[in-house]
């Protein structure tokens, strides 16, 4: 028998559209690291944590953005504001715990006792007589303002001024958002966090692509196995934000209970949402438990992944057992699934450095149901236009990549 | 049970601690299970510097852990090694019930042999005497470390 194609080249593109690969330099390489660093992280918005971290007034969390460290507080009037965490006098941390509370006199620097209120203003230069001659004055001596937007107690930043409305970039998502975390009142009672040895986007993809239900035995006897799992489709928002539709998990196939009382807000008993912010957040709701995944990419190659759990505020002490109990069968550091997801990503990563791997490929084609790679291709293709590059072709010089990105056509929205 | 000195019974509670952590080392699950007393409980539990609360991330009963164990070989699993280092630092005698306060070390060991702390942080154990012997009804495992590399949804 005669082969009538020649067999692949592996140093060259897979046969397909350019959609449909990625050039795996987009994990290791450093240069294109920086510009995700510029134009994601500190041009873009960033959740960093969730309104109940910070329940009084005066109380902060001190976070890390791209490296620059933020201190987020409540205010008086109850508005949540950021600020770089560096006295306006010679640069002192303001503050050195991960969190606490101010108290009603705000912020004081350790270092020469300069003060500033929970806005932000210069409150007390110690000694000021002796900036009398050339200054500066106290109102020019301010912190340094971070923007900051709060939706459904979701806390963003950015370190650009003149980001768009946090609204406006969530687009779809937002009602999505709103209608399971904003109709009730939450609070986060789990935190953990781990440096996974491996490229941020490969995280996010595990996060996001259904497919790799396949790795995790619980979610194949639960879900992947069961009869409708297939049924449903993917949503697609402008600025690649993606969920796949709310599926039922059999948790009673691996002897768990099932999840029919005390579920969240929107949510139908034993289902299984999430819902992908993008660039780095997963919200995935469990029935009656939420958590919440942020990253901080490190270097190509190391990624500090955060996750939070959140329940209902107000819950009775067996509610929140229960909830507890729920949210550690699956997840958190203990929990059945992280340890897979990890070896997985750890294992690509290894891959593409050393060059045993040169593409990936998101080829997948189902209608938009839950298996079909739509989301990570939508995904690449809002970051080739974020970032200026090509997913599918990181050669392709920089300007040329960013005005192609700009004028292709955008994937269709649902 | 006949009744035994008291640095006897410390003798006891010193060597079950110390087994636990032999037994998690090599992989000896159901031996590991059969030191807990019939309603004894595992939990793993730290403090977060950052929301600043006391969190549980795992509480098992003796029959969870015997299933947890059991359905351990069909995940995709962390292929290195853990080693544990125990300290019994303060154990508390009573009649029938003892205390014993212990700081832990695990350690990791990778397929190439390269080796890393993993974790640190003390066991608080209640035990009781069942059928003659000492057994735990329960294992406090506090974590000191909140971030790990290549975490495990085993014991530790």
């Amino acid at each position: 028998m005669t082969e009538k194609t020649a067999p692949r080249r592996w140093e060259d593109p897979p046969r397909l559209p350019t959609t449909h690969y990625v050039d795996q330099r987009i994990y290791t390489d450093p240069a294109i690291f920086a510009e995700e660093q510029a134009q994601l992280f500190a041009g873009g918005w960033k959740l960093v944590c969730h309104e109940s971290e910070l329940p009084q007034t005066g109380d902060y969390r001190v976070l890390d953005v791209v490296g620059r460290p933020i201190v987020v507080v409540r205010g008086e009037g109850g508005e949540v504001r950021s600020f770089y965490n560096a006295c306006a006098h010679r640069g002192a941390e303001l503050v050195r715990d991960l969190r606490g509370n101010l108290g009603r006199g705000g912020f004081r620097c350790f270092y020469h006792l300069w003060g500033y209120d929970l806005k932000g203003c210069n409150i007390r230069m110690t000694r000021p007589e002796g900036y009398e001659r050339f200054g500066p004055k106290a109102d020019d001596a301010g912190l340094r303002r971070v923007r900051t937007e709060c939706v459904a107690g979701l806390v963003f930043v950015s370190l650009r001024e003149d980001v768009e409305p946090l609204a406006t970039y969530l687009d779809g998502m937002l009602s999505r958002i709103d209608k399971h975390l904003g109709s009730a009142e939450y609070e986060v009672f789990h935190h953990h966090s781990a440096v996974i040895n491996a490229n941020w986007k490969f995280w996010n993809e595990n996060n996001t692509e259904v497919y790799h239900e396949f790795l995790h035995i619980l979610n194949r006897k639960t879900m992947v196995l069961q009869p409708g799992y297939h049924d449903r489709r993917w949503a697609l928002y402008k600025n690649g934000h993606a969920s796949p539709e709310e599926v039922y998990s059999h948790y009673e196939a691996v002897g768990l209970e099932a999840r029919a009382d005390n579920l969240l807000p929107g949510m139908r008993p034993s289902g299984l949402l999430a819902l992908g912010v993008f660039p780095d957040v997963l919200i995935i709701i469990r029935g009656t438990v939420l958590r919440i995944d942020t990253m901080r990419p490190l270097s190509p190659d190391r990624t500090l992944v955060e996750w939070r759990g959140l329940a209902l505020k107000g819950d009775s002490a067996e509610v929140r057992d229960m909830r507890v109990r729920q949210h550690n069968q699956v997840w958190g550091p203990a929990g059945r699934n992280l340890a897979e997801d990890i070896a997985a990503v750890e294992s690509q990563q290894r891959n593409v450095a050393n060059g045993a791997s040169r593409y990936a490929i998101i080829a997948r084609e189902e209608n938009l149901r839950p298996h079909d790679d739509c989301n990570l291709r939508a995904y690449y293709q809002e970051w080739g236009r974020r970032v200026g590059r090509w997913a599918h072709d990181v050669d392709l010089p920089r300007a040329k990549a960013a005005a192609e990105a700009e004028s292709a056509p955008r994937v269709a929205h649902g | 049970m006949a009744e035994r000195h008291p640095l006897e019974e410390r003798e006891l509670v010193r060597a079950l601690v110390s087994r636990s952590a032999q037994l998690l080392d090599h992989g000896r699950w159901d031996e590991f299970v059969d030191l807990f007393a019939r309603d004894g409980t595992y939990l793993l539990q730290a403090r977060s510097d950052e929301i600043g609360k006391d969190m549980t991330w795992l509480e098992a009963s003796r029959a969870e852990l015997s299933t947890m164990f059991k359905e351990y070989p069909q995940h995709v699993r962390d292929k290195a090694h853990r080693t544990h280092l125990v300290t019994p630092e303060d154990i508390e005698i009573s009649p029938g019930a003892a205390k014993a306060l212990s700081t832990f070390a695990v350690f990791r060991t990778d397929l190439a042999g390269q080796s890393a702390l993993y974790a640190v942080g003390h066991y608080e154990d209640e035990l009781v005497v069942e059928d003659g012997a000492w057994k735990l009804r329960c294992r406090k495992a506090r974590v000191t470390t909140r971030q790990f590399t290549t975490p495990t949804p085993m014991p530790l």
